[in-house]
């Protein structure tokens, strides 16, 4: 809130303050200050807003940090002896309606407002009505309590009733705007008409105007939650609203009634009438125990005990009871900020100084630990950029066009969407990293060639209405040729399983979907752990992708079951190993993996290990395909013979020409 | 020719060749020098025909000083041969080959470098949900509905399921956190977080945070200000200044504001600090008793405070990026100084 020194100085005994110093220690010890030009730029924080949120609230603060004495306006209210009883009822048919206070002054003469009024409401962000309204409103930025003035001519039978909103009920404001209400907000109401939107605005049909005489001055505290719900629902935010929505003290709103009563008397006349409405109970503030021994350990700081209780004194906090180390204090007020113990530890702290708190070294109390989510991130990161894979960063959410081209990457899942979406591009939450990173390829196209892009991110997505998320990671590979792009892809896969000591005894089978133009699912012990393919023609042209794009997206949940953190030792041996390569045509429907598992279960003698060298489709051959086998032959206790290697070799000949019909090239 | 003009005749060669080798430059040229000296129709190579008009004992004499000759110019030709051989022309400014260095991004070798820092000063480093309950995001940190309080974060609902969103801060891990790891604990929650917010270059609607908890018996101020003293020095990687002030949560009470002097202008006064010499980096607080109630902590018993602070701001600071739509961008560019 933004103030002028020229109006805070009238509240200061001592006329001669330094600004600049107020706001320096405004901004250590209470809020955000910045003094500029004979105005107080003060950041209220939103808690204090209720105290200090107006001319005598910051000037109270002031006062409290740099022990200045305040000067506050005296008020004397001359009533004359008619009673307000006879002139206006009010009745409050709502609990939300705290306090209501009022007044009634009767012929007053109203006038446009003198300069310096003008001048003062215009700073303070309104424009200038007329006196009467504008002496409201300065009353409200000096008490920070809202006011209404009313003209009671205008209200039916001046019976002023308060209650709660039905559903559908229009309110009409000053500036002839329709509200249409849900019901449930709060009106100052006739009879007849909707005098008021309580606390945000007024309406036009008991508008205090320049032929006004006979004036009801409301001065009342609404419930906090109604406002600002209203306020938001209507979108409708006022200097009033935004001071209900923060809490108005009742005691203020007390002390503005009295102070705009015998400002308008002063400037434009009438008679006070004999005694106000007054609905609602004042509440006495609270006694709080506070154990200052805890309070020193709690802060961190060293205090002396005269000093606390000094500052509790330049706050108008009263000790009534005082046993060693523990008091008993009563709160302003005007401070129902102040609700705990912990409460008045922060106003000791902010009036000690929060900056001149010294560090000291607390011992931990366990050992480190690192997310083993997060470790694993870390682990495949480092891995995939070893490898020549770079990181892009990219947004969570994906659009209509990706969900509808990768919804096949849903299989029985639901997706996560946003109910107020930062824009169309971001509606849903990514459930596959593969779309964003696809953009990602074509953002760096023009500029790097043979990409290798990955990324690690959460993804989401609904299970039996329940939310899922899990780590996922996506790396892709760009190439002018697709078969080449798969082997490269085939490639990293291999060597972060390697990387993560990953055994190697994954499946793959072969699903047709949307966007790949071939892919498959990968299984380890029959459940899926990810997959991977080929981005299709119609993808490539969607996306504006100048290279095909072979990917792999894997669940990190899954994979991080099957990670080892190190593997064992294995001897290469003393002895040489015999070396065997086989290449052969089969039909191009058999399983490659159903091969190796049927050798590997035959007792081949001398078998150190059998490794997949090729595997390709002949164009001449429609119907098969060729697989060259290595076979390692390796014996512990002495060198192989050729011959028995041999034999062996003409063993798995058979096996795989009596099982898959394979014919030896 | 008489013995001892042949004898000189030989050594002369022996001296011209060494003369004209000096000026080969190539192994055409080596070799028709070699030729010159040493081929059949050569002074050497006819040296035979002169031997007639010799004694047995001057062909001897003659016969060793020639092989003496010819050996001297076969190694001098090797010699010569081999250091036209190794030469080789590079220029050491030659840039090398183009190859795409592999990066991570700035966020995640940050990100990296943050909990490795936090892990030293004895902090457990968790992980946690981006998307939370409204009670996990507001009323279990003291925000209730319809208080102005929540107007600070601007909010991504979920579609379904509702009263969801994608959590405005990683405070929404605080209440959770400390139901799980009992007290004395002490933690780091690293992670993004998702607001309701135009994007300028200084805002995103993602980024991230980084969350800091303690709960113990002695937990406060003081230790919370010698947690940031080593952690921003660490991060920065020279001394910073640090300097408390006053603010408002509702989950922390005392809350404070924390800045550092100003890493770009060390308080000389810059545009990036408004010329104040000060940044506004992290908030924290001594944790209200409301959310130590929420996880079930006696109040009276344990304290603690909680810190919240930004990542990308760290690292714009760090790096001087001055939009954070750099550090948020697919381009491979955006990674180039990131280690």
């Amino acid at each position: 809130m933004k103030f002028r020194v020229k109006d805070l100085k009238n509240y200061f005994k001592d006329k001669n303050l330094n600004w600049e110093k107020v706001s320096e220690v405004l901004t250590m010890k209470a809020f955000e200050t910045v003094y500029n030009d004979g105005i107080l730029d003060v950041d209220i924080l939103p808690n204090r807003f209720s105290d200090a949120g107006s001319i005598i609230g910051i000037s109270q603060e002031i006062s409290a940090l740099l022990e200045k004495k305040l000067n506050l306006p005296k008020i004397k209210i001359k009533e004359n002896n008619k009673k307000i009883t006879n002139y206006v009822k009010v009745l409050n048919k709502t609990k939300k309606a705290t306090h209501y206070f009022g007044r009634v002054i009767l012929n007053v003469k109203n006038s446009q407002s003198p300069q310096w009024l003008k001048e003062f409401v215009e700073f303070y962000g309104l424009n200038s009505v007329n006196l009467i309204v504008d002496l409201a409103n300065f009353v409200m930025f000096e008490y920070g309590a809202p006011l209404h003035v009313f003209d009671l001519d205008k209200i039916k039978n001046k019976k002023i009733i308060v209650r709660e909103a039905k559903p559908n009920e229009v309110f009409i404001s000053l500036d002839e705007k329709e509200y249409k209400l849900k019901g449930g907000e709060i009106l100052i109401t006739d009879e007849e008409k909707i005098l008021a939107l309580a606390g945000i605005k007024g309406s036009k049909f008991a508008e205090v105007d320049l032929n006004t005489k006979n004036i009801f001055i409301e001065a009342a505290v609404f419930d906090s939650g109604t406002i600002y719900k209203t306020s938001k629902s209507l979108n409708l935010k006022t200097e009033a609203s935004y001071r209900f929505e923060r809490k108005v003290i009742p005691q203020r709103t007390l002390m503005a009634l009295e102070r705009i009563s015998s400002l308008i008397y002063d400037l434009a006349g009438g008679e006070i009438l004999k005694g106000k409405i007054f609905i609602g109970t004042i509440e006495k503030p609270k006694p709080i125990t506070v154990d200052l021994e805890r309070m020193k350990n709690f802060l961190g700081i060293e205090i002396k005990n005269e000093i606390i209780l000094k500052y509790l004194k330049n706050l108008r906090i009263k000790i009534i009871k005082k046993e060693k180390e523990k008091i008993v204090i009563l709160p302003p007020e005007d401070r129902i900020d102040l609700k705990n113990e912990e409460d008045i530890f922060e106003e000791i702290l902010r009036f000690y100084g929060v900056d001149n708190v010294l560090q000291s070294f607390e011992p931990a109390y366990h050992e480190s630990y690192l997310d083993e989510n997060i470790e694993l991130n870390y682990r495949i990161k480092n891995i995939l950029k070893e490898l020549g894979f770079s990181e892009v960063y990219y947004y969570n959410f994906i659009n209509d066009k990706d969900l509808e081209n990768f919804k096949d990457l849903l299989e029985e899942k639901n997706f996560v969407s946003a109910l107020n979406p930062i824009s169309e591009n971001y509606k849903y939450f990514e459930f596959s990293l593969l779309p964003n990173l696809l953009k990602s390829f074509r953002s760096n196209q023009k500029n790097f060639k043979n990409l290798k892009l990955f990324r690690i991110e959460k993804i989401a997505f609904l299970e039996n209405k329940n939310i899922k998320e899990k780590y996922s990671l996506c790396f892709g590979v760009s190439s002018k040729d697709k078969i080449q792009s798969l082997k490269e892809i085939k490639t990293a896969f291999n060597y972060l399983k390697n990387k993560l000591n990953i055994k190697d005894d994954e499946e793959f089978i072969e699903l047709k979907n949307n966007f790949s133009s071939i892919a498959a699912k990968i299984l380890v012990d029959n459940k899926k752990i990810g997959i991977i393919g080929v981005i299709n023609n119609k993808i490539k042209e969607l996306y504006d992708l100048d290279f095909e794009i072979a990917f792999l997206e894997l669940d990190l949940e899954e994979l991080k079951r099957l990670v080892n953190s190190f593997k064992e030792f294995i001897y290469w041996g003393d002895y040489p190993e015999i070396i065997r390569d086989l290449s052969f045509f089969v039909n191009k429907e058999i399983n490659t993996k159903s091969v190796l598992k049927t050798l590997i279960k035959e007792k081949i003698n001398n078998l150190k290990e059998i490794k997949i060298l090729d595997i390709y489709f002949p164009e001449n051959y429609d119907n098969k395909k060729s697989i060259t086998l290595r076979f390692v032959f390796q014996n512990q206790k002495r060198t192989l013979k050729e011959e028995e290697v041999d034999q062996e070799i003409e063993k798995i000949v058979n096996i795989l020409t009596k099982n898959f019909k394979a014919q030896i090239r | 020719m008489k013995k001892e003009s042949l004898k000189e005749e030989i050594l002369n060669q022996l001296k011209k060749f060494q003369n004209e080798i000096k000026e080969v430059k190539d192994l055409k040229s080596l070799d028709e020098l070699k030729i010159k000296y040493l081929g059949r129709k050569s002074f050497l190579g006819e040296i035979s025909n002169y031997f007639k008009e010799l004694t047995i004992e001057e062909r001897k004499e003659i016969g060793k000083i020639f092989n003496e000759v010819k050996n001297k110019i076969e190694e001098l030709y090797q010699k010569t041969k081999n250091q036209i051989e190794e030469k080789i022309n590079f220029d050491f400014y030659h840039p090398g080959l183009e190859i795409n260095f592999s990066t991570l991004t700035l966020i995640s070798s940050n990100f990296k470098k943050i909990t490795d820092i936090f892990s030293q000063l004895g902090f457990l480093v968790f992980d946690s949900p981006l998307i939370v309950s409204e009670y996990e995001n507001f009323d279990s940190l003291n925000i209730p509905e319809y208080h102005p309080a929540r107007d600070m974060w601007d909010t991504i609902w979920l579609k379904e399921p509702k009263k969801y969103l994608f959590r405005t801060h990683t405070s929404s891990f605080q209440v959770n956190f400390l139901k799980k790891y009992r007290p004395p604990v002490r933690g780091i929650v690293p992670g993004k977080v998702f607001r309701f917010e135009a994007t300028d270059a200084r805002h995103d609607f993602e980024f991230y945070q980084i969350e800091g908890i303690s709960v113990s018996k002695l937990s406060n101020f003081s230790h919370l200000r010698y947690i940031f003293e080593k952690f921003f020095e660490k991060y920065f990687e020279k001394k910073v200044e640090l300097r408390f002030r006053p603010s408002y949560f509702p989950f922390t009470e005392p809350s404070i504001e924390v800045d550092i002097s100003c890493v770009i202008c060390n308080k000389s006064g810059c545009p990036v600090c408004k010329y104040t010499g000060w940044l506004e980096v992290a908030g924290a607080g001594m944790i209200h008793p409301f959310v130590l109630k929420e996880a079930n902590i006696d109040s009276k018993q344990f304290q603690g405070y909680a810190f919240g602070t930004g990542l990308e701001r760290l690292i714009m600071l760090k790096y001087k990026i001055n939009d954070i739509r750099i550090l948020h961008s697919p381009d491979l560019k955006a990674n180039e100084v990131s280690s």
